[in-house]
């Protein structure tokens, strides 16, 4: 378990309710956590500071999960921050094919364990340290 | 008895003429070939006595000279015993008989009138005698050194029968023309007799020679006779037959027409398009469906038209793999969006067509817009149901989870998330209702259970059940409800579940900080409860489709916040079956306004 505070994880997500229970279980593995409330807002915050890690929904007001990264990948090509999106779809939604293509490090379907949210999050997190 | 009842038969007559006339032609023949022959012996005996005269002739000459004329009697009685020598006498140049057949002429006038001035040659003439017989008389002069001795005379008698014989013998034509006109007669009573059977023979070869009996037309005869009659009845009697095979034929053709336009018709009403194509893939034949489903205009032939040429230039005929003996089912759009016309194409080989190169093709062309558009509502129904029950059950997992994952000894903490899992379960659960109507709706087994309902307590639950919606986005919630309310008779479930629905959709679509007005107005004989908002509103171009089913607006505001599609569809039935109606009045970026009236 990494408990350096010096981790911090944006988490993209509308749903207060889940981004609370998602804020509630980084924190208890000592990330530091920043919730924007939609696609936008998020942007707007990965200008201003620099983070480890995004956790994001797929379905969200204004710009959604898929904008996101891709704008993200689009301004900053050679940065891999790891991507863990989350998504309440299902086969609409071509998992692999997202993931090849903007580089995203897991897809996780709603509902999801928060334990394996956590050590997926420290597992990328880890493994792009290392790199 | 009749004869013509009874006549002989034609072969029996043949042979009877053919007999007859031959016969009698042979015997003709035979005549003319004995008179002939008679009268060219005739000819010689004239011959030899001619030159038996010259002969006795030349020895009286011979006689005079020698012996002075003693023996001129011995040898004109030697020429008198000659057969058919009448008689036979010297006429001496005075005129009278030197000798003579009868001694007693024997000095005797005679005639001699050929005596004079006559030369060496024999003179024949004809003279009748006293009994009637015609003599031939030979004058033969004799001259003997510039001495004339007279003229030997010979009378020549000719038999009465030999004489008709001779006769005959004399015109040798007519020996010979008595066959020919007997064989002349014969030929014209044959031909007569065999002219009708001629006739019937020749039509009954034209009737073999032709392809169908039907082809020729038997003429009747005109000449008599028991078996032209025969024939002509016969003859009637196909003609009759005639009639009545065209009668049905001409029957037969105008009911295949009247088959084949009421085919044309039943082709024409049906809301497919059918189309026929050659070997070539030509069309010949295209029903009206057919244009009007391809967006041809209606007056144009598309008859030698090819199938590509038809379909608009985009679309995609998925032919290429395709057997030619084999079914193809594809699918044609018009353009990217299915709205501009989805058409379902088929094309099957004719049957009975098993050659590929020959095999011709029966197209069918449905429009399959509706549909598809019903599949792509239903499937973004299902995502968005899909996503509406996935959050609240991916809250209260999660939730339960963190709780049972931490120790958290915070009462107050834990205390919110056991409330957080009941408000998501209550979510899910009213989701799961909303589901249950619609699936219904959809069913059309959507019936009231109507019961009298107190409407000021049914309003106020209502209310009371959005009320958390409004409180969390803090919207300002005015509910106008008049003093005295009456009892209502109606589905209380259905009732309210459609007043929640536009109070619920009112809540959705006004952003933070609006304003709702919640107002029931008691009218003579109805009940309008109105919902008010300051919310998006909706365009005039989507207000049409507001009510259909799955109908979600395209605007961006709406797109990220959950919803079936079917809530207004659902309040509208239950209006309706309620016997009153759902009325809207909307305004984009200033807000809606949606009442509902139900009979008091």
């Amino acid at each position: 378990m990494l408990d350096s505070p010096r981790y911090s994880v944006l988490v993209a997500e509308d749903d207060r309710v889940m981004s609370d229970v998602i804020r509630f279980n980084l924190e208890r593995h000592g990330f530091k956590v920043v919730v924007a409330r939609d696609g936008q807002e998020a942007v707007n915050r990965l200008q201003c500071e620099r983070f480890d890690m995004l956790v994001t929904d797929y379905q969200m007001p204004r710009m959604n999960g898929e904008e996101l990264v891709r704008t993200l990948r689009e301004a900053r090509p050679d940065d891999g921050m790891p991507v863990i999106l989350l998504s309440a779809r299902g086969m609409e939604l071509d998992a692999a094919q997202l993931q090849a293509e903007l580089r995203i490090d897991m897809v996780m379907f709603k509902p999801f364990s928060p334990r394996e949210l956590s050590e997926a999050v420290a597992s990328c997190i880890r493994q792009h340290a290392v790199a | 008895m009749n004869l013509r009842s009874a006549p002989q038969s034609f072969s029996r007559r043949l042979l009877g003429y053919f007999l007859l006339f031959g016969l009698t032609s042979i015997i003709a023949l035979v005549l003319g070939v004995i008179s002939f022959e008679r009268f060219l012996r005739e000819d010689c005996q004239d011959e030899q006595l001619l030159g038996r005269i010259q002969e006795v002739r030349g020895l009286l000459l011979a006689d005079q000279k020698q012996r002075g004329g003693v023996g001129a009697q011995a040898l004109v009685t030697l020429l008198g015993s000659e057969d058919d020598v009448a008689y036979a006498a010297i006429v001496a140049p005075d005129g009278k008989f030197s000798a003579h057949t009868k001694r007693s002429q024997v000095g005797q006038p005679g005639n001699h009138d050929l005596l004079q001035g006559s030369g060496d040659s024999l003179i024949e003439r004809k003279i009748r005698s006293n009994d009637g017989q015609t003599v031939r008389e030979y004058w033969a002069p004799l001259h003997a050194g510039g001495n004339t001795l007279g003229c030997l005379q010979v009378g020549v008698i000719h038999a009465g029968e030999r004489s008709w014989l001779c006769h005959m013998g004399d015109s040798l034509p007519m020996a010979c023309m008595g066959p020919l006109s007997v064989l002349l007669i014969g030929v014209i009573v044959l031909w007569r007799e065999a002219r009708t059977n001629a006739v019937i023979e020749s039509q009954l070869c034209a009737v073999s020679a032709s392809k169908s009996p039907a082809d020729f037309r038997l003429q009747p005869l005109t000449s008599g006779g028991p078996a032209a009659e025969g024939w002509n009845r016969l003859v009637e009697q196909a003609a009759g037959r005639r009639t009545a095979s065209s009668l049905e034929a001409s029957l037969n053709r105008s009911l295949n027409g009247m088959q084949e336009r009421r085919t044309e018709r039943l082709l024409n009403a049906l809301p497919e398009g059918v189309a026929l194509t050659d070997k070539d893939g030509k069309i010949s034949y295209a029903n009206r469906s057919f244009s009007i489903l391809l967006q041809q205009p209606s007056n144009l032939d598309l008859r030698g038209k090819t199938m590509p040429e038809l379909f608009p230039a985009g679309a995609k005929l998925q032919l290429e793999n395709a057997h030619l003996t084999r079914p193809v089912v594809f699918e044609v759009q018009f353009s990217q969006n299915p709205t501009d016309g989805v058409l379902r194409v088929g094309r099957n080989p004719m049957a009975g067509d098993e050659q590929p190169a020959a095999v011709q093709h029966v197209w069918t062309v449905s429009d399959i817009t509706q549909q598809k558009l019903a599949d792509e509502m239903r499937n973004q129904f299902v995502f968005a149901a899909t996503h509406e029950l996935r959050t609240p059950l991916a809250n209260i997992k999660a939730y339960a989870e963190t709780l049972s994952m931490h120790e958290i000894t915070d009462p107050e903490q834990q205390k919110r998330f056991l409330n957080t899992i009941n408000s998501e379960a209550t979510r899910l659960a009213r989701f799961v209702e909303e589901l249950l109507n619609i699936s219904q709706l959809e069913a059309g087994s959507l019936a009231l259970s109507r019961q009298e309902v107190d409407l000021e307590r049914l309003l106020n639950e209502v209310a009371d059940k959005v009320r958390p919606q409004m409180l969390q986005k803090h919207i300002s919630f005015d509910t106008q409800l008049p003093v005295k309310l009456p009892k209502l008779n109606v589905d209380k479930d259905k009732f309210t579940s459609a007043l929640v629905n536009l109070l619920g959709n009112a809540a959705k679509y006004t952003p933070d900080n609006g304003h709702i007005t919640f107002k029931t107005v008691i009218g003579q004989r109805d009940v309008q409860i109105s919902v008010e908002d300051t919310g998006i509103g909706i365009s005039r171009e989507e207000m049409p489709k507001l009510f259909t089913k799955f109908f979600r607006s395209s605007d961006e505001r709406v797109r990220d916040i959950p919803g079936s599609g079917l809530g207004l569809s659902f309040t509208q039935e239950v209006a309706r079956l309620h016997g009153g109606k759902l009325l809207v009045h909307s305004e984009l970026n200033k807000g809606s306004q949606f009442t509902m009236i139900v009979p008091a």
